[in-house]
């Protein structure tokens, strides 16, 4: 089998499981742009690889197969790196919001015990 | 300071204020978590020490902290998910703040603070002689950790004596400076926390307190050599990231 046809099944498959994720709501759009144009890129190198060979010889690489490998490989490193940072942002909230949501309680509880109080229940009642 | 009345918003009885005109509008915040063997008597000889508003912040314990905390008068906050003592803190800074306190103490739940030294930690700040200051006692520490101590120093550039202790006050602007969400990210309430307020300038001093051994547990840093690594690195690159330049 052609080695192209290899890698336009191996891309078509990975676009295919991106679509699917998406679909079932268990991968958010905006990530998925990164991967399914992972997905275009393999293709497209699979389809000509000439072309990868062409610009790893412009760029001086001694054994043009391993442009495509080091570029994939920092294409993933930035993956990485944007997923942690998105992974900050979202500790940073998420603390924030026990936080407030620890006064809230606080609030709600103070706010329960005073409309007992109002209405004349005990607030360590049953009822309360 | 502003503000010189007592603040007692946090339910105090009126029999229960000793020395609380000495310090203005001030919270003492206590992080617990399943420290249900030791917080009742903290939050009580506090109360009784000082007259101060107490406040528990209960890191999602598994225990009855918070019963025991609030039965021995202290305000309750419940965190939902576990913060660890620093997250819990900043929770007790955000309350203080949002309820017009100007000053915050923090302590352990643990008694290794002892009541009776809240007022000569709180005082530097109380009269405006500095922003933060730390309850020191770095003779409690093993010989390991006294290097750990000293090398911290080192690469952080902090001359303070006792780095970890978590008896500390802090005036209204360091308060709202440690609200920050830099703060929030920070794991610990030690060289992250100190390495902030140094670095926007905030005066900080040490006063000389007696500490005890735990009553009860053990150090959740110092659980594992895992942990003490871990402990360890995460440190070392906040030091070395957040010194001031």
């Amino acid at each position: 089998m052609d080695y192209r046809v290899t890698s336009l099944v191996m891309s078509l498959a990975a676009a295919v499981i991106i679509i699917r994720l998406i679909r079932g709501n268990l991968l958010h759009a905006g990530y998925a742009a990164w991967w399914l144009g992972g997905a275009g890129v393999i293709s497209l190198a699979g389809a000509f690889p000439d072309s990868v060979n062409r610009i790893g010889h412009a760029l001086g690489v001694s054994y043009p197969p391993t442009f495509f490998l080091v570029l994939a490989v920092i294409a993933l490193a930035i993956r990485l790196l944007a997923a942690d940072i998105a992974r900050t942002r979202m500790e940073l909230t998420l603390r924030r919001l026990v936080q407030r949501n620890a006064e809230l309680a606080l609030e709600l509880k103070k706010l329960g015990r005073e409309v007992d109080r109002l209405a004349g229940r005990d607030p360590e009642g049953p009822a309360a | 300071m502003g503000d010189l009345g007592v603040h007692d918003s946090v339910g105090v009885s009126s029999s229960c204020r000793p020395v609380v005109a000495c310090v203005p509008s001030c919270l003492v915040v206590i992080p617990a978590r399943d420290e249900a063997a030791t917080i009742a008597r903290v939050v009580s000889e506090t109360r009784a020490h000082t007259g101060l508003p107490v406040l528990v912040v209960n890191d999602a314990s598994s225990d009855e902290t918070a019963r025991e905390a609030a039965g021995a008068g202290a305000e309750v906050l419940n965190l939902a998910d576990r913060l660890g003592a620093w997250g819990a803190i900043q929770t007790g800074l955000r309350f203080a703040l949002r309820r017009g306190y100007t000053m915050v103490v923090t302590m352990d739940a643990d008694c290794q603070h002892a009541a009776g030294d809240i007022l000569a930690v709180a005082g530097p700040v109380a009269s405006g002689q500095c922003q933060v200051s730390i309850g020191s006692c770095p003779e409690r520490g093993s010989k390991a950790r006294k290097a750990a101590w000293s090398f911290f120093r080192t690469i952080s550039g902090l001359p303070y004596a006792d780095l970890t202790s978590g008896f500390r006050a802090y005036g209204r602007k360091a308060i709202r400076l440690l609200l920050r969400a830099e703060a929030t990210l920070s794991d610990f309430q030690d060289m992250g926390v100190l390495l902030l307020a140094h670095r926007h300038g905030l005066s900080i001093r040490e006063v000389p307190v007696c500490m005890q051994a735990r009553a009860s547990g053990k150090s959740r840093i110092f659980a594992s050599w895992f942990k003490v690594a871990q402990y360890m690195l995460y440190t070392t690159v906040v030091s070395l990231t957040r010194r001031k330049a």
